[in-house]
């Protein structure tokens, strides 16, 4: 009989660890759907204090998921509660600044970044996730349980929206 | 003619070509997606402070408590006396490892590794592995157990004492099992000593060692078990299985088979077909043995 040593969550060692590797990418994802800061950083801690809460009932093994699962159930209750949250917008997309950027570089970076903002959630949240966490389709369609076409869909409407919102921009300026 | 419906994505992720995109959409557009996907790759959401580690790892609530720093001569000297008493008190308490309706694997402070069966619980000291390593098991585990001080195992029926080898103990009620897969084990059972080799076996039916076939308990899917209570195995599975098992006979049946771990329907098979019991759902959750 063979078996596999199996880490506990309930290690702060094991938790540290599984908290530095996929709390910014929950806080991110939960970004990109809610675009509000206070409500993303809010149900980031509360998924961790639960899992740590408890712990012992944890397996290491498929814990992303779980911890996306956990992340999604908790923003559904939230907005449930705070139904105003939806469409409010903090700009919580930025770009790196770098000093060589020139004026048009950072027009076009502000015009981009609202159009992002106009997009449907799940339109943004595909792109996003390509984009920011250098997703693949597949690896998209996995966390978010949909099939690789459908990210491909909405990932093609979102560039699609976000070309004619930039052109419409560029047009009204000539 | 490639999808409508995602050709940009196509595009974006290199699988269609820039031809293709400005017959498509134009020259203007082409530019415009070009410069999207440019711009793009360079945003980033900042992670407020709060959620670094050293932030967020204060709201934790602490599993074990922090030992605070003193100045003072007085308050070192006192402050060392409570850790003392902190760490001692610490080694004297005890970790516990409950497996309620699954089969876990956990991992021994000495590197040993256990696979707890459904209903089992392992205890031992803090000091575990410090001093000895001296465990307390009720119900089934497998043990495979790194080389080092002696490694015995108490359990209400019996003891297991070894050095460093691969085996398995099931007490329940009665019940005392040990088999051993590897190495040598020492088995204490009312005040008499039995040795185990690899592949060997002892019972507290038999009260004695017989030969087992080692090949029949390699199979991960499956757990193989050699006259075995058939309660405990019902135990077992409708723990593994959280269902409801009752057995309308009177017999004291033992089991000898493999019980599947992933399939319930075979796992109930397993267990009455040996002894010809029809298997009644009485609900979605629970079932009845009946002898025919």
């Amino acid at each position: 009989m063979k078996t596999v040593p199996l880490r506990s969550l309930c290690d702060q060692i094991e938790f540290e660890k599984v908290y530095k590797q996929y709390s910014k990418e929950l806080y991110r994802f939960l970004t990109y759907s809610f675009q509000d800061k206070t409500l993303s950083e809010d149900i980031t801690q509360n998924v961790f204090l639960k899992l740590w809460d408890q712990c012992e009932k944890f397996d290491l093994r498929n814990i992303k998921s779980l911890i996306f699962t956990m992340g999604k159930n908790l923003s559904l209750n939230e907005i449930k509660r705070n139904q105003k949250t939806e469409g409010i917008s903090d700009q919580e997309v930025t770009f790196s600044e770098s000093p060589q950027d020139l004026l048009e570089e950072k027009q076009f970076k502000k015009k981009l970044t609202l159009s992002i903002n106009q997009l449907n959630e799940k339109e943004r949240v595909v792109f996003l996730m390509n984009r920011i966490d250098n997703l693949t389709y597949n690896e998209i369609a996995t966390q978010l349980e949909v099939s690789q076409k459908t990210v491909e869909k909405r990932m093609h409407q979102a560039l699609k929206k976000l070309n004619t919102l930039l052109g419409i921009d560029l047009k009204r300026k000539k | 003619m490639r999808d409508e419906t995602t050709y940009l994505a196509l595009w974006f992720e290199g699988t269609l070509s820039d031809r293709e995109l400005e017959k498509r959409e134009g020259k203007e557009s082409l530019n415009r997606y070009r410069k999207i996907k440019e711009v793009s790759s360079t945003l980033v959401v900042e992670v407020p402070e709060n959620l670094k580690w050293e932030v967020f790892s204060k709201q934790l609530p602490q599993k074990r408590k922090p030992q605070k720093k003193t100045r003072s001569w007085a308050y070192a000297i006192a402050a060392s006396f409570i850790v003392l008493v902190g760490i001692s008190s610490f080694l004297q308490s005890q970790k516990v490892y409950d497996s309620l309706n699954s089969f876990n694997t956990i991992e021994l402070l000495d590197g040993s590794i256990v696979q707890l069966s459904p209903g089992a619980k392992l205890k031992h000291q803090r000091s575990f592995n410090l001093i000895n390593r001296r465990l307390k098991l009720t119900g089934e585990a497998y043990f495979q157990v790194e080389k080092g001080n002696p490694f015995v195992i108490d359990s209400p029926n019996g003891s297991v004492e070894v050095l460093g080898t691969a085996f398995k103990i099931i007490d329940s009620g009665d019940f005392f099992t040990v088999i051993c897969t590897e190495g040598k084990v020492k088995v204490t059972y009312r005040e008499k000593t039995y040795f185990l080799t690899k592949g060997l076996s002892f019972s507290s039916i038999s009260k004695g060692v017989y030969q087992i076939d080692l090949n029949k308990y390699t199979d991960l899917s499956t757990s193989y078990y050699n006259k075995v209570p058939l309660d405990y195995i019902v135990d077992v599975v409708s723990k593994l299985y959280n269902i409801n098992i009752q057995i309308s006979s009177l017999k004291n049946n033992y089991f000898t088979g493999t019980v599947d771990l992933k399939d319930q329907e075979k796992a109930l098979r397993s267990i009455s077909l040996p002894f010809s019991f029809k298997v009644v759902q009485q609900n979605i959750d629970s079932f009845i043995l009946i002898e025919e």
